[in-house]
């Protein structure tokens, strides 16, 4: 890559230079700037996905309770489940990633800026394409069920948020031929269907970026083997997105053209297998499973160390049980499906498959016990979010491996056990350690610490909470209560815990609530975090905090394994850790050196293109959805138009304002600005 | 990366604090390399539907 290399200077496509206000967001190619948006963004999705969860509680509160519709519960569940996986903890895993992976590298910013952009615009764009389907979607009740459905068909029978019926109502499993033209006529399930595949897109393009960056860009010594296990978990994920989106993206296209342009790949009257469907979506199904735990099971294996005052015990077999549960995890898939008449064989194969991925799992949670066996603990909010990260994930892994013996997952396949077992690993595991990743890098982010009252309030209202609503489900479902299904008899005796379930969820909003107080009160007032706020082990903690823009003043030279405590602490004889005496001294120095660049540093511009590139693509696909009427094909057109109008933008772009410097201090950041 | 040799003529100091752990690919060719692989699993898909569906069936729409 020739980075110094002078390109002749256009004036028509001029760089856009705003540092603040709105501009400078939408133009950002700050991998920071866009972390933060991803999380906020991801955080507003939460709630919306939380309020949809707590409609469904109080639907199911009581027995036979008219408080939605079926066919607004079906709306709710559909949209509560794509929500949350989607758009809450894939991009909330992406924000972490944007802003901690070229920190804990020792980079200046992703490998390709502006590409970071793109995937960031496109998963908004997405999102809102998404959820604008409850204005513009319509589900309307397949032709001739009528009398039978009843209740089901939206407008039909007593029961209020009849309007939310209007939303996708097909599961986010999307199973065929329920979510077919012939069962699910309607555009809503269209919403759904090129909604994911926008939020797809955008996972696939930073999956790459991601990839690129880790593999390409790591300051000097930081070999593959010293990186932090955060950063191995986010390469693991990549890799599991890489592959297993573009399955889903066929099947998604096949699911839009049978319901767009009258295929029939899903449709059995015309000799498609709805079984395939089945296929293939669990062929990304379940490696997404594990594309949403890994982040937060590299999160917490961050901070497990640091509030042990110990390494992680086990390193590199926390690290290779990461990639092994990847390797594994595209070899399980039919476990999801042992209920869909698959042969015995098979069953036995994938039952045995599924048993083995409790291997690397039980690998890591002995590793992070062993790391706080006999350390030195803090029962800060991080580790105690942490602890019951460990604590939860246990419980909804055991649960897991009894879905793996076949006779005993037909007992329980559309059950709450289910529900209870996917919650706990899901909520329990990846929500439990987002949040301790939150109040861990807190700090990073703004320069202040969380309030550890608040902090710690809010982890029992969420432990309590969580455990309230999701423990019962378990004998619930044991005791028969069938999922997708939203009401049950008063005969079958299921009122009382599913109050307590109910009472549950509320808890679990309550302490949502407290962390949006303590997060807005303690940006504002929060104490001063200094540099080293937690006494950490690796490298995002050498830049102050929050990082000025280009990082790195100094990219810092990797000795060892948890570089940064090495710098701060020796070992005596008997293998304890003992401070230098001069470590508040280095500290300072790092400090200092790395608000003041020596030189000027060159970042990559800020660029309008990503932003408009991901603009047309839902005009697009809006079009697709109408394609029949004229204005539908315009859209079409028109969203072609400015994608490809984006495209050239950004090729055309010059490499960076003109400036007035000498040509010796031409040392741009190599690779990230040249292109992306 | 050709530019490094360059730099280091101009900075020695410089040319260590600038060097990378990296796989020695250019950014832009691993990123290309890891698409492609991704594109495997893309058209791998198609392929293999068509193959279960080339047999049997009805013909599609015209």
């Amino acid at each position: 890559m020739t980075a110094t290399v002078e390109r002749p200077q256009t004036t028509i496509f001029r760089r856009p230079s705003a540092k603040t206000g709105i501009w400078s967001w939408v133009t950002t190619v700050d991998h920071k700037r866009i972390g933060i948006m991803y999380g906020y963004a991801a955080f507003l999705f939460f709630i919306l996905g939380g309020i949809e969860a707590l409609l469904l509680r109080i639907q199911l509160a009581q027995a036979n309770s008219e408080f939605l519709t079926a066919g607004a519960y079906n709306a709710l569940f559909t949209m509560h489940g794509t929500t949350m996986i989607f758009l809450f903890v894939m991009p909330a895993s992406a924000a972490f990633m944007n802003y901690l992976l070229p920190l804990m590298i020792g980079a200046r910013d992703v490998a390709f800026p502006r590409l970071n952009a793109l995937s960031w615009w496109i998963f908004l764009f997405g999102g809102i394409f998404l959820y604008s389907t409850f204005i513009f979607g319509t589900s309307v009740p397949p032709v001739g069920a009528g009398d039978v459905v009843g209740n089901l068909a939206p407008g039909g029978g007593p029961g209020s948020f009849n309007w939310l019926a209007s939303s996708p109502d097909g599961g986010w499993f999307c199973y065929q031929p329920n979510c077919g033209p012939l069962y699910s006529p309607g555009t809503a399930m269209d919403y759904w269907a090129l909604g994911v595949q926008l939020l797809g897109l955008a996972s696939l393009v930073s999956s790459v970026n991601f990839l690129v960056t880790i593999l390409n860009m790591r300051a000097k010594g930081m070999r593959l083997l010293r990186m932090p296990v955060f950063v191995w978990m986010s390469t693991v994920v990549a890799f599991l997105l890489l592959f297993s989106l573009p399955i889903i993206a066929v099947a998604l296209f096949m699911v839009t053209f049978d319901r767009q342009f009258g295929s029939l790949f899903f449709a059995p009257v015309g000799g498609g297998d709805p079984i395939l469907w089945q296929h293939l979506f669990w062929l990304f199904g379940h490696p997404e499973v594990y594309i949403l735990i890994l982040p937060a099971m590299g999160m917490v294996s961050e901070i497990l160390p640091v509030f042990s005052r110990k390494p992680l015990f086990g390193y590199s077999a926390v690290v290779f049980a990461g990639a092994a549960i990847a390797f594994l995890g595209f070899g399980v898939w039919a476990h999801h499906m042992f209920a869909s008449g698959i042969t015995p064989v098979a069953q036995a194969a994938f039952g045995l498959a599924t048993m083995t991925v409790a291997i690397p799992t039980g690998i890591k949670i002995f590793n992070w016990i062993g790391t706080m066996w006999m350390g030195r603990i803090r029962l800060t909010t991080p580790m105690l979010f942490a602890i019951g990260f460990i604590a939860m994930f246990t419980i909804g892994g055991l649960s897991g491996v009894t879905h793996a013996v076949v006779p005993s997952d037909w007992q329980q396949t559309d059950t709450y056990y289910i529900v209870a077992h996917f919650h706990y690993v899901l909520f329990g595991g990846a929500v439990f350690g987002l949040f301790g990743g939150l109040y861990y890098w807190f700090p990073k982010l703004t320069g202040k610490v969380m309030n550890e009252r608040l902090g710690k309030l809010q982890f029992w209202l969420m432990f309590i909470g969580f455990n309230l609503t999701f423990a019962p489900m378990h004998w619930l479902g044991l005791q028969g209560m069938v999922r997708r299904t939203w009401k049950y008899s008063p005969e079958m005796g299921l009122e009382p815990w599913n109050l307590a379930v109910t009472v549950g969820a509320f808890i679990i909003a309550l302490s949502v609530a407290v962390f949006m107080v303590n997060w807005y009160t303690s940006r504002r007032r929060g104490a001063d975090s200094g540099l080293d706020p937690w006494d950490a082990r690796t490298i995002e903690w050498m830049v102050p905090n929050p990082p000025p823009e280009y990082n790195f003043a100094e990219p810092p030279v990797v000795t060892r394994l948890d570089h940064f405590w090495h710098l701060k602490y020796d070992q005596d004889d008997e293998g304890r850790a003992v401070r230098k005496p001069l470590a508040d001294q280095v500290l300072a120095q790092i400090e200092h050196d790395q608000l003041n660049p020596k030189q000027p540093i060159h970042l990559p511009n800020p660029s309008y293109f990503p932003m408009f590139m991901a603009l047309g693509l839902p005009v697009v696909f809006y079009g697709i959805i109408y394609h029949e009427s004229l204005w539908g094909k315009a859209m079409i057109l028109v969203g072609a138009i400015i994608s490809l109008a984006a495209v050239i933008g950004w090729a055309m772009e010059p490499l960076e304002e003109p400036h007035h410097e000498p040509e010796e201090d031409h040392e741009v950041m190599e690779g990230a600005s040249a292109d992306g | 990366m050709a530019d490094l040799a360059h730099d280091a003529l101009l900075d020695p100091g410089e040319h260590l604090a600038d060097e990378h752990e990296s796989t020695g690919i250019d950014n832009r060719k691993l990123g290309m390399w890891l698409f492609l692989g991704s594109e495997f699993l893309f058209f791998g898909a198609l392929i293999s539907n068509y193959l279960l569906y080339s047999d049997g069936g009805v013909p599609g729409p015209v």
